[in-house]
């Protein structure tokens, strides 16, 4: 199962393909494809999953079954500046969309607690099911609310969508394999009423039970991301816990967020540390000079890119954490 | 095929200000004289009068040569600056690696109506000569005055928005 | 450039069927081509109906019956993409248009005379001249005899359109010591069919798409002219 897309450093092949790759599986060999954004900063390579991926089913937010949705990622995608390196924002999703069409592949609905997949993943092994978690009926009203304001109109200049702030799409998924499960957050926020974000998911009697003993955590730890009642109602207790940094314009996690998250489990993890690193391409004495008498401040826009890889054991589910030199322990990821 | 058509003239030729005047039988004659001793040159000579432009009469230039240029994008804006996420164009990279904050008084006049979240624009870094021969370091934004949505780009996105939503087929 | 130019720029000319006379500073503010401001501190040189020509912000446009100009001698380049894509991809979108090119020059300075010379020499060897090229290189330096100017020339050619790269070396007449070289490289494109040109949205369109490529190609070729320094002075 593959969720999203990066690319791997150097920026060549989608990271996910790349990871697989190293450790023998075949893109052939991945059954389930998770879309959680439409915007090109975070699914970057998704249609070479897509189409490398032949056996993989590919699930989407129910928005996509939206003609204005889908009007707005054409519109914004589409290859539409033919003077520029940049896309305006949903060139991927664009691209994924076509391949679906063109191949004829269906995808798979997400909206709310619905099964994606069940079924055994060795021939003696346990049962696996993935089942998403949101986004609720309330969300996606949301989402598509806002979305329909932004479609350019006629003759407007051409800009970049700019990237959300709140993700109202994001696709939470659980996935249980015999006695054991995982939370996956993506972009989950809690904006409080009931029915929407975590709320939405916790108060929903559809979803699949049991407490997970690993959470990637939502929204990069940030607060807006949290809900109490998630780890104390799906999550064991000291459930291992994982985040990826995020470095825009405000840091995430924050202090407080560590400390939120390291009292919750001591076993919680990031993919890298948050470091405000200059950029290190080398450049003229005479560039650099202008760069440092222009900008307030000039930073890497790329995370620096770790790994933390959990795995369960058979027969009993034994975590094994491992993490490469860029991950660290979560209360050493602030600078 | 003709290099004279969209060539531009060259370094220092004399151009005439107007077109030639329609050629007389008498003018013909002396330029096909002239054609057949100087083919070579005829082929490949940009006409001057085909220039587009009048040396002389033209102000002095200003030159900006780019030791360094980006590509940025808006993504955000505040009371005094505004941050943007830059591909390195000089470096021929594909991917935005740097992420700058800029001074909005960095930005021109001409430019701030053209300021807002999702903006691209250009961020170069060079030696500025002027027609008077001084040359200085210069940094500067320059928003793109990019084409807009036009009926067909909105029209042809809604077509294919409509055709897509029809034709995916869902698993039930 | 592994030389930093002297002096140089880019145009874009557009080779189809144009009206001068509607072109004027103003006429491009009122369509939102150029800004009011910019329109006000144009400087017209000509106004004719068959040859217009001004400086508009950056831009020195020139416009006759059959061809279009703009060029600019300051960064970024893409500014110009973006003039035509706009003037001819959505305001005078019924303009019929049959070819484009895309120019890069520049002047750079190689130092003395001697090095111009001896590069002129690489590129246009006067052994291959003989008696006369004797001639020439035995005359008095001062009349500077040998090459004055060099095309080379790459063909191609796909289903919508054709073109060719010309690049044209010669001695640069702008930089002071006769020890400057002038290199101009014309991405010239045109239609396969022109009898099919319905307008300019097409070859627009595929300008937009060539522009920066051509510049960065157009650079590496001066590049390979500026090498030859280094060859003539080690």
């Amino acid at each position: 199962m593959i969720v999203d897309s990066c690319l791997s450093p150097g920026g060549k092949r989608p990271a996910a393909l790349e990871y697989l790759e190293s450790i023998g599986v075949a893109p052939t060999q991945v059954v389930l494809i998770v879309v959680t954004h439409w915007h090109d900063d975070h699914i970057r390579g998704l249609a070479t999953i897509v189409r490398e991926c032949t056996s993989a089913r590919v699930c989407l937010s129910s928005a996509f079954r939206n003609e204005e949705f889908n009007n707005f990622v054409l519109a914004f995608g589409s290859r539409r500046i033919k003077t520029s390196s940049l896309t305006l924002g949903a060139d991927e999703m664009g691209d994924v969309l076509e391949q679906l069409l063109s191949s004829g592949r269906r995808p798979v609905m997400c909206l709310g607690s619905r099964r994606l997949l069940n079924q055994k993943t060795l021939p003696n092994g346990p049962l696996c099911e993935i089942w998403s978690l949101s986004p609720s009926d309330a969300q996606l009203s949301k989402a598509l609310g806002s979305i329909a304001k932004q479609i350019p109109g006629l003759l407007e200049a051409k800009r970049r969508a700019p990237d959300p702030d709140h993700n109202d799409l994001s696709i939470a998924a659980w996935v249980s394999f015999g006695e054991s499960a995982l939370l996956l957050g993506a972009d989950l926020e809690e904006p409080g009423p009931l029915d929407l974000g975590w709320s939405a998911v916790i108060n929903d009697r559809e979803r699949p039970q049991g407490r997970a003993a690993l959470f990637k955590i939502s929204h990069h730890g940030s607060r807006n991301g949290h809900h109490d009642l998630v780890w104390k109602d799906m999550l064991i207790s000291d459930a291992v816990a994982v985040l990826t940094p995020y470095n825009k314009n405000v840091g995430l996690p924050t202090e407080s967020d560590v400390q939120r998250i390291t009292t919750l489990t001591s076993r919680a993890f990031s993919t890298s540390k948050l470091l405000p690193n200059r950029f290190r391409r080398s450049r003229s004495n005479a560039v650099q000079k202008t760069v440092d008498e222009t900008v307030v401040r000039i930073t890497s826009a790329q995370p620096r890119s770790g790994h933390v890889r959990v795995r369960f054991r058979p027969p009993d589910g034994t975590i094994e954490i491992a993490m490469d030199a860029t991950a660290c322990r979560l209360r050493n990821v602030l600078p | 095929m003709r290099t004279v058509a969209t060539g531009s003239r060259p370094a220092g030729a004399p151009v005439d200000v107007l077109p030639r005047p329609a050629p007389t039988a008498e003018t013909k004659s002396k330029e096909q004289n002239f054609a057949a001793t100087t083919a070579a040159e005829q082929k490949y000579e940009l006409k001057p009068n085909l220039g587009p432009s009048v040396l002389k009469l033209r102000s002095p230039q200003s030159f900006l040569h780019a030791l360094q240029e980006w590509e940025g994008y808006v993504t955000s804006i505040g009371d005094q600056t505004f941050t943007a996420r830059l591909i390195d164009k000089t470096a021929k990279s594909h991917i935005e690696e740097e992420t700058a904050e800029f001074l909005l008084d960095d930005v021109s006049d001409s430019d701030r109506r053209l300021l807002r979240e999702g903006s691209i624009f250009r961020w170069v870094i060079g030696y500025l000569k002027d027609a008077g021969g001084s040359k200085r370091r210069v940094s500067e934004i320059v928003f793109r005055r990019l084409p807009a949505w036009t009926r067909h780009d909105l029209l042809s996105a809604r077509a294919r928005a409509t055709e897509i939503t029809k034709g995916l087929a869902w698993e039930e | 450039m592994r030389i930093e130019p002297e002096l140089g720029g880019v145009s874009i000319v557009l080779v189809g069927s144009f009206n001068p006379s509607i072109f004027s500073p103003f006429w491009l503010a009122k369509q939102e081509l150029v800004t009011v401001q910019e329109a006000d501190a144009a400087s017209v040189i000509v106004i004719h109906p068959e040859f217009v020509q001004f400086e508009i912000g950056l831009f020195i446009i020139s416009v006759e019956p059959h061809k279009f100009s703009v060029e600019c001698t300051r960064a970024p380049w893409i500014s110009l993409a973006d003039f035509v894509s706009r003037t001819f991809g959505e305001t005078l979108v019924h303009t019929p248009l049959r070819q484009f090119g895309i120019n890069r020059n520049v002047h750079f300075g190689v130092g003395t005379e001697q090095a111009r010379n001896r590069i002129g020499r690489l590129l246009a060897p006067i052994e291959l001249w003989g008696d006369w090229g004797k001639e020439i290189d035995t005359s008095d330096p001062n009349l500077r005899g040998g090459m004055v100017s060099l095309t080379m020339q790459q063909k191609w050619s796909d289903t919508d359109f054709k073109g060719a790269i010309n690049t044209t070396v010669q001695p640069s007449s702008r930089i002071t010591g006769n020890s400057g070289i002038y290199v101009q490289v014309n991405d010239h494109v045109e239609s396969v069919n022109p009898s099919a040109v319905d307008g300019a949205f097409s070859i627009v369109s595929f300008l937009a798409s060539r522009f920066e490529g051509s510049i960065d190609k157009s650079e590496i070729i001066i590049d390979q002219v500026m090498a030859l320094k280094d060859q003539v002075t080690k």
